[in-house]
Order: C-alpha cells, then sequence, then structure tokens
C-alpha cells in the first residue's frame, strides 16, 4: 500500500478541521484559516481539499442543520477520521523528531 | 411577499444560475450554501460592491472537475471506458505489426504521396502570396496596355504617370518603376555584378510595404546620384557600414548611399537590391527627361498606380484609355487596363522583375498533389478489403461480445488514422527534404521561404482527416457489416458477383492516373528535346557572348577585335545588339510600307555588324549583306537595310529579289533594302517568326559574339578574358555560351517536365506497391491451388501465367482508358507552342508498355516465387 501524502495546504485544512471539532464546514474553516494564518484563502480551495481529503479518507462529511443565512441550504459538517488523526499525528511526530535533530544555533533561544 | 417589497440585498442571480447549471448535484446545496453565507459576511464587512465581485470570483473558482457535474458517467457503455480504448489501439498496432507487409506498403505509398503533396502545397501557398504582404495591395494596380496590333504590352511611359498623379481624381500615388537585370558596379575599385537594381521615385517606395533601416523615401530617393540599398547588398558592399559610401554605376555615375533598407521578402513582384533615384536615370538615359511623353517604352520602365479607397479601377483605366486620343502622335497603345497587384505574378505576358508563375501551372501542381493521393488512399482500401478475410473472425467475436456496428467502424478508423498519421510524420520529412529541390523541378523560389507555420500544420490537420476518412470508409463499412454467424461458422467467403469489382476499378484508377502522368512525362522530354535540337536557322555551335560595356565606343571595340583574332583559338568576331536569339533586348520599329496590310507593320530591329550573317551562317535569299562602304557612307537621304523573308512576305513579295530596292521608314527614317536573309528563329519556339529589319548602327552593338575552336575551349577563354579584362578594366566580366542562353529559354518546359518525371516515377511506384501487395494477397489465398496444380504437372511458366494475367489486363484496361486523357492534356500543353513535335503514335505505345513492364516486373516477383515453391509445404498441413 502506498502511503498517503498530504499537500501543505490539505494539511493546513485538516489541522482546522480538527481545530474546529465538529463545527468544520467550508465557510467556517476559510475564515479560521484566514484568522489563525493571514494568509489569503478562497472558498473553492478549501473545498477543493476538502474533496481530496474525504477521497483519502482522512476527513468524513454529513449534512447538518440549515441556517436562515443560507436560504434554507444545509451545511455539510466535517470530522477528522481516525485515518487523518493518525496521519496528523505521524508527520508531526515526523517534524518534532526533525527539530529535535537540528542543531542548537537553528532552535530559537530559550535561555540567554 | 415582504422581501419583495424590502428588496435586501441578495447574491447576483446570474452568478447563481451559473452555478447552478454547471455544478453537479450531489454538490450544490453546500457549496450554494456556503456561497451565499459568505456573500452576507462579505456583505457586512466590505459592501455590496465588493460582495458581488467576491461572488462571481467564487462562483467561477469552482469550474473544477470535483464541483462539475459529469454526464451519467456511471452507467456509460463499457466500449468507452479507458481500458476498452487503450485496448483499441493496443488491437490496431498488433493487426498494423502482424501484417507487416500491408502496414508497409501502406504506409511507404502514404508517406511518398503525401510528401510530395505537402511540398506542392507550399508551392502554391507560396505562389499565391506575391505580394499580398502590403498594406494597400487592394488599391495598387500594375498598368498593362494593348498596342494597335493586339499586343499587350507592360511598359508605361512616364507621360502616362504625370497624367494619373495630376489631372485624375481617385488617384493617390503613380510612379514608374525601371529595372535593370544586372549592372556593373564599382566600390573601392572593387569591381561587382549588381543584380536586381531598380530606379524608381520616391513614390513608388511610399505606395509598398517596406522596412526602413536608414533613410526614408522622402529624402533617399529625390534627388540626382542617390541609391537605396538592401541590407544584405550593404554587408556584401560595405561590411554593414553603407551611409554615405559611394558607388560607381555602370562606371558612368557615382552614387551616394543614401538610405538602408530591409531585404524585401522573396514573395515579392519587386526584389529590390539596389534603388537608384529616377532623378539619375534621367541624367543617365536623357529620353526620359520629358515627363509628359506618352510614347516610346521600355518594358522594363513599369507603371504602378495606387488609387484611393473606393475608386475604380475600371474607371481610371477607360479615362487612360481616353487620353490616348490627345497623344496619339507618340502613342500606338489602343487602351489601358489596370491589373491588381496580386494578380502580377501570375501573367506570363508581363515582363517581370522576379518570375512570373502561370495560374495553371498552380492548378495541374494541385490535381497532381490530390491524385497521387488518390493512388495512395486506393491502396489502403484494396489491402483493407483483401485482409477482410483474416479478420472476419475478430470482428465476429467483437459482435458476439457486444460491440455495435459504430464501436467497430470506430476501432478501423482508429486504425487508419494512426497509419495515416505515421505516414503525414514521414511525408513531412520527406517534404522538407524535396522542398529544396523546388527550383529544379519548377521556376519557384519556395525553398527561400519558410514553409512550416500554423497553415502547414492545418492542411496537416485537415490533410490527415480526409484521408483518413477516404481509405478508412469504405473498408471500415465493409468489415463492420460482417455478421456474426457467418464469419465464426467459417462460412465466410467474400463471393464477386460482378463482372467488375471494386477493387479491380480502383486498381484501374489508379494506373489511368499513373499512365496519363507517364505519357505526358513523355512528350514533355519530347517536347524539351525538339526545343533543344531545332535548327534554328542560324549556327549556335562554339559561341562565347560578353556583353559590351562601351557600346557606343567603336575604336576600343575593334581593338578588342583585333587582339582576339590574333589567337588561333578564335575564329571569328562580330557585334550586334543581340546575337540571333535572345530573351532580351528586342527593339522595335513601327515600318510604314504601302504594301504592309493597313500600311504598316511592327518589325524587329536588329544592328548588325558586317560580318553578322556570315558569322551565324545566315545565308542570303537575294541581295548583300551591309558592307563597309554602306558603313562609310555617313548620313544619306536613305539607309541600307537587310529584311529577312518574312519581312517580304508581309510586304507583299514572293519573289525575293523583287523587293531589293524597295523603299521604306520607320523611326522617321527612310530606308532601302538591299539584301534578303533567309528567315531563322530569332525568339523562343513558342513564338511566330517575326518580321526581321537588319541595318548597321555602330551605336548599339551590345553583344559581342565570338566563335572559338572547340576543342581549344579552356585557352580561348583565357584569351577573351585577358583581353577583356586590359580594355575594360572597370566592368564585370561575364562570358556566357549561346547554348546555354537558348536552353535557358526553354527553363520553363524544362522544369515542366522535371517535376512530370518526378511525379510519373512517384505514381507509377505508389500503384506498383498497391499491385505487389493484391497480388502477394492472391498467392497467399491460392498457395493450396498452385501446390495442387504443380503436383499434377503445371509448368512454371504457365503458374506465372496464371497469376499474372488477371493483374495485366487491368493495366491494358487502365492504358487503353488513359490514352485518349493523355493525348487530350498534352494537345492542350502542345497549343502554346507555335513549333511543337508531333503526338506520335508510338509515345502511347512506349509508355504503356514501359508501364506494363514494370507492372508486370512487380507482379512476377510474387507469382515466381510462389510458383517456386515446393508444393509438399503448400499441401502438407490441413
Amino acid at each position: 500500500m502506498k502511503r498517503t501524502y498530504l499537500g501543505e495546504f490539505e494539511e493546513l485544512v485538516l489541522l482546522t478541521v480538527a481545530l474546529l471539532d465538529a463545527t468544520a464546514y467550508g465557510v467556517s474553516i476559510t475564515h479560521e484559516i484566514v484568522e489563525q494564518t493571514g494568509r489569503s484563502v478562497r472558498l473553492n480551495q478549501v473545498h477543493a481539499a476538502l474533496h481530496r481529503l474525504e477521497e483519502k479518507g482522512m476527513v468524513s462529511s454529513e449534512m447538518g442543520e440549515a441556517t436562515a443565512e443560507r436560504g434554507g441550504r444545509r451545511k455539510r459538517l466535517f470530522v477528522v477520521t481516525a485515518y487523518g488523526r493518525q496521519t496528523l499525528q505521524d508527520i508531526h511526530s515526523v517534524r518534532n523528531h526533525l527539530w529535535n535533530l537540528l542543531p542548537d544555533s537553528f532552535k530559537p533561544a530559550t535561555s540567554i | 411577499m415582504k422581501r419583495f417589497f424590502r428588496m435586501s440585498p441578495s447574491p447576483p442571480v446570474w452568478a447563481d444560475r451559473f452555478l447552478e447549471w454547471f455544478c453537479s448535484p450531489d454538490k450544490l446545496e453546500d457549496i450554494q450554501g456556503d456561497l451565499h453565507e459568505e456573500f452576507y459576511y462579505q456583505l457586512e464587512k466590505k459592501g455590496l460592491f465588493n460582495a458581488h465581485l467576491n461572488y462571481w470570483r467564487d462562483v467561477l473558482g469552482f469550474i473544477r472537475p470535483f464541483a462539475i457535474k459529469h454526464k451519467q458517467d456511471r452507467f456509460s457503455s463499457p466500449l468507452f471506458s479507458p481500458d476498452m480504448i487503450r485496448n483499441y489501439f493496443k488491437v490496431a498496432f498488433r493487426n498494423l505489426q502482424k501484417s507487416r507487409l500491408y502496414s508497409t506498403i501502406n504506409l511507404i505509398g502514404l508517406s511518398l504521396g503525401l510528401g510530395v503533396a505537402i511540398v506542392l502545397f507550399w508551392i502554391v501557398r507560396f505562389e499565391y502570396s506575391f505580394d499580398r504582404f502590403h498594406t494597400n495591395v487592394d488599391r495598387i494596380y500594375h498598368i498593362r496596355s494593348t498596342d494597335k496590333f493586339g499586343e499587350r504590352q507592360s511598359h508605361t511611359p512616364q507621360g502616362v504617370i504625370k497624367t494619373l498623379q495630376e489631372h485624375l481624381p481617385g488617384v493617390e500615388k503613380a510612379a514608374n518603376l525601371y529595372g535593370m537585370e544586372a549592372t556593373t558596379i564599382k566600390v573601392n575599385n572593387q569591381v561587382y555584378q549588381q543584380k536586381n537594381t531598380f530606379f524608381a521615385p520616391p513614390e513608388l517606395l511610399e505606395m509598398l510595404d517596406i522596412t526602413w533601416l536608414k533613410g526614408s523615401p522622402g529624402q533617399s530617393l529625390n534627388a540626382p546620384g542617390q541609391v537605396v540599398i538592401d541590407d544584405e547588398t550593404a554587408q556584401r558592399l560595405f561590411n554593414g557600414d553603407a551611409m554615405g559610401k559611394v558607388i560607381r554605376y555602370e562606371n558612368a555615375v557615382d552614387l551616394i548611399v543614401t538610405g538602408v533598407i530591409h531585404k524585401m521578402p522573396v514573395q515579392t513582384g519587386f526584389p529590390m537590391q539596389m534603388i537608384v533615384s529616377r532623378e539619375t536615370l534621367k541624367q543617365l538615359q536623357p529620353e526620359f527627361k520629358n515627363d509628359d511623353y506618352w510614347g516610346g517604352g521600355d518594358s522594363m520602365n513599369q507603371g504602378f498606380v495606387l488609387l484611393k479607397a473606393g475608386t475604380s479601377s475600371e474607371a481610371i483605366a477607360r479615362e487612360l484609355t481616353k487620353l490616348i486620343q490627345k497623344h496619339h502622335e507618340e502613342s500606338d497603345v489602343a487602351s489601358y487596363e489596370l491589373q491588381p497587384l496580386s494578380q502580377m505574378h501570375f501573367d506570363t505576358t508581363n515582363d517581370p522583375f522576379n518570375y512570373a508563375m502561370p495560374k495553371w501551372t498552380l492548378y495541374t501542381l494541385s490535381s497532381i498533389a490530390g491524385f497521387l493521393v488518390i493512388i495512395a488512399c486506393i491502396n489502403f482500401i484494396n489491402l483493407a478489403t483483401v485482409q477482410a478475410v483474416q479478420r472476419s473472425r475478430e470482428i465476429g467475436i467483437r459482435k458476439v461480445l457486444g460491440s455495435s456496428r459504430m464501436h467497430i467502424i470506430m476501432q478501423f478508423f482508429g486504425e487508419t488514422f494512426l497509419l495515416v498519421f505515421a505516414a503525414l510524420i514521414l511525408g513531412s520529412l520527406i517534404a522538407s527534404q524535396l522542398v529544396q529541390y523546388a527550383d529544379l523541378l519548377l521556376n519557384t523560389k519556395v525553398a527561400l521561404a519558410p514553409v512550416w507555420n500554423i497553415s502547414t500544420l492545418l492542411f496537416l490537420l485537415g490533410g490527415g482527416i480526409v484521408i483518413t476518412f477516404l481509405s478508412g470508409f469504405y473498408p471500415a463499412l465493409l468489415l463492420s457489416g460482417f455478421e456474426p454467424i457467418k464469419v465464426l461458422k467459417s462460412q465466410f467467403v467474400i463471393i464477386n458477383r460482378q463482372r467488375f469489382s471494386l477493387r479491380e476499378s480502383l486498381v484501374v484508377t489508379q494506373f489511368v492516373i499513373a499512365q496519363v502522368l507517364v505519357i505526358c512525362m513523355f512528350f514533355g522530354i519530347k517536347q524539351v528535346q525538339y526545343f533543344y535540337q531545332k535548327d534554328l536557322g542560324f549556327d549556335k555551335r562554339a559561341i562565347i557572348t560578353v556583353r559590351m560595356p562601351d557600346r557606343r565606343d567603336g575604336v576600343i571595340r575593334e581593338r578588342f577585335r583585333h587582339q582576339l583574332l590574333g589567337h588561333p583559338e578564335i575564329k571569328d568576331v562580330t557585334f550586334g545588339l543581340t546575337t540571333p536569339a535572345s530573351h532580351r533586348d528586342h527593339w522595335w520599329g513601327n515600318v510604314l510600307y504601302s504594301g504592309l496590310p493597313n500600311g504598316e507593320e511592327t518589325f524587329r530591329l536588329q544592328h548588325i555588324d558586317t560580318s553578322y550573317f556570315r558569322f551565324f551562317k545566315i545565308s542570303l535569299a537575294a541581295g548583300r549583306s551591309i558592307t563597309a562602304t554602306d558603313t562609310a557612307q555617313g548620313h544619306t537621304s536613305s539607309i541600307p537595310i537587310v529584311i529577312n523573308e518574312k519581312a517580304a512576305h508581309d510586304m507583299g513579295f514572293q519573289n525575293m529579289e523583287k523587293v531589293l530596292g524597295e523603299r521604306l521608314e520607320f523611326w522617321g527614317m527612310k530606308a532601302t533594302v538591299v539584301g534578303v536573309v533567309k528567315d531563322y528563329h530569332s525568339e523562343d519556339l513558342r513564338s511566330n517568326l517575326q518580321a526581321h529589319a537588319y541595318f548597321y548602327a555602330s551605336w548599339n552593338f551590345k553583344t559581342a559574339s565570338i566563335r572559338i575552336d572547340p576543342a581549344q575551349k579552356q585557352a580561348a577563354l583565357q584569351h577573351i578574358r585577358t583581353h577583356w579584362q586590359t580594355l575594360f578594366p572597370n566592368d564585370y566580366y561575364e562570358p556566357k555560351f549561346l547554348d546555354d542562353d537558348l536552353r535557358a529559354l526553354y527553363d520553363n518546359e524544362r522544369k515542366f517536365s522535371n517535376f512530370l518525371i518526378l511525379f510519373a516515377c512517384v505514381g507509377i511506384f505508389i500503384g506498383c506497391l498497391g499491385l505487389f501487395g493484391l497480388v502477394s494477397f492472391v498467392v497467399t489465398q491460392r498457395t493450396k491451388e498452385m501446390g495442387i496444380r504443380k503436383v499434377l504437372g503445371a509448368t512454371i511458366s504457365s503458374l506465372v501465367a496464371l497469376l499474372s494475367k488477371d493483374f495485366l489486363k487491368l493495366v491494358v484496361i487502365a492504358f487503353l482508358i488513359a490514352s485518349p486523357i493523355a493525348w487530350y492534356a498534352m494537345h492542350r500543353w502542345l497549343q502554346d507552342f507555335v513549333y511543337k513535335i508531333d503526338m506520335d503514335w508510338w509515345v502511347f505505345v512506349m509508355a504503356g508498355v514501359l508501364a506494363m513492364t514494370i507492372a508486370l516486373l512487380t507482379v512476377s516477383f510474387q507469382s515466381i516465387k510462389a510458383a517456386l515453391e515446393n508444393p509438399v509445404k503448400s499441401l502438407r498441413n490441413e
């Protein structure tokens, strides 16, 4: 089995979905990313990433409640699957491992 | 209801509709929901306009594969799934590989046919592109006229140009252009030959699209002594830095370079490399000084006019024709016409500055290209149908497994396209090699122009589709029509109930085309040979001609003659305006004589030395030649002239002795006939004999003709060069052989027959390829029969005859059809020539025998192989 790779943007979206915990849907994820990272993200990019993540099995979705401002349309709410969680953790530990291997000069100073 | 009045802002309706149109239904709800939510969010934060903008941007952003509606692909036919498509290609490729012989035959045939067709496409496109690059091409006209004897002329006197400029409304610009074939120039004491030298006023260069690198028409060509050269010439003469430099022109006048233009494109009727101001021409040739003169003429002095938008060219031409009345004393023109610039290139009655290409040649080229491709397509069809038997099982199985007829048709088209595509690539390779030799086959310069561009690609694509359709249509239809039960039960046989099958008629068609080409080729070659070998009425052997730089200086001319005659390698020397037959420098005179029809006729005038007739071995029919006493007479009331028999006949005499002493008048001079010479061909053999008048005019001896000892050619040439260079150090030396000059008259015909040879060979070759394939198929089909016949005692020759007979019959039928077609085509072609070959029947027979022999060789190669085979091999396995 080939390992599924996550793109940088996909990883960001996946993390945001995890962060928002059960209130993650297109608009909320987009706004959250804009707020937290300051990068200009568009709805369609987020949708595309969610679509790919779902295909890869990292997230699952179901239709949520309808709201007035959406003209009575339901939201598609996303949650991170166990596989997605596992992947995030893998990525995190790989990063951590690599950070630990870095020479001291590269690390942010923790003491004077 | 309430919302109706509130008019609250809502997302743009059109964007919404668009989204609903393209978005897949299962995605629409949440995407649209998100978009709406985002819209109200933006509305609050950034206002209505930005929210709208943002909405549109987002909607457009959703045009992505994941969100777009797909057409019911879940239930689509498995026959068009990617796997099956891959399978089609695989099967096609394997089939091509399996029947390697047929594929190769098809590929070679198609590639050759296409290669030639592509070259011809390039040539035709190139010839049609002449002068179309000028911005004003639709408004520029070449002035043509017809003289009162009905001859078409291309010269335009300067008076006509002045009238156009000053008196006719609707004319924007008008100008003369005077072209020289080759001139001698001198730069820094180095002598060069300069081709394509022109004299032009600024107006002419303003009409045309010319890229000026330095200078402009107004500054660079309005005063005497100014010259403009193109960048290539600037590089050649001055290493690029040309402005302000001096060029000595014809050892007569110094010109200062006042402008540099970009080299003219190849496809122009104005191949100007050096343009001298018209004012300079007026100084060099005083006859051009009178701007109001409507008479005289030199076909190299042509006229061009740029009309204002909306002006009718016919109206201007009518005005000019009307104005001739005012100038009838000077002009012998009957009517003027304006020829669109884009048509100038196709006019062979014009004296072109570049070359002319008659349209019929282009039509012939295009149709030959078409025919060659058809021959190749026929191979394809024939070979595909004969293979049908072998493929019937495959088709049966495909059908049983659920292929529709359409699928099978598509599959066969796919296979055809694969092959055509490969042939296109190979053909392009052949074409790009062949195009370099195009000028050897035809009078074209296509090789100097870029050939690969978008229209070539479109041609290839379009051609590929048409050829795929032409050659794939019938096989696809035939093969897809098999009934699966029959072919799988092995009951399938192609039975030919018709007397003449489609395959046979296609083979006949192929050979009709090929044999027409072969017969035409033979006649083409024969006509060109005839041109070369026909007795012209004078001795043209071992003669070298040189252009005399100073045609007026008799002293230096006689010195040249004496020096040359001092060498035993040089037999004789004479001077004249031209040699007896020439391409240029035809001088004409309107001869007045009461016995002529209407009292006047145009005679060709030839200025000759006293030794002229003796030199060229032209015999006298009556009287005497011009003698030294005639030349010494000086100004007398009547000059002695010699005429030819044609002139005497035209003057109304049958007995040549009677003409002697007759008086006639031309150029305002009175003349007395002192002799009559036998007729000879003074022009190319396309034209009739001309009436001639010969007289001594030592001021106009432009050509020296030198007869040498052919065995001592090198020594003689060396002597001529040495003496010439000491006498004329400032002039470019270029000796020519008269034979070569005469041959050059028939360049067009020679090249035409060259290309017929090529096409006939390609045609026959492709046709034979097809024949080869067919025979080899028949042979494999009839192996068993052959074996049995052999076992029962048939001889090898009877077997070969058995196999070959049917095919040769087709070739014979093709010959019978081809002969009248070829006869008609050649009859039309030969009508252009006054002197032509007879259409001998044996030429047809020879062409027929040749085609038959080639076909027989092709067929027998396969049939002999089959007949020699050991019958044990073919009969062993059942």
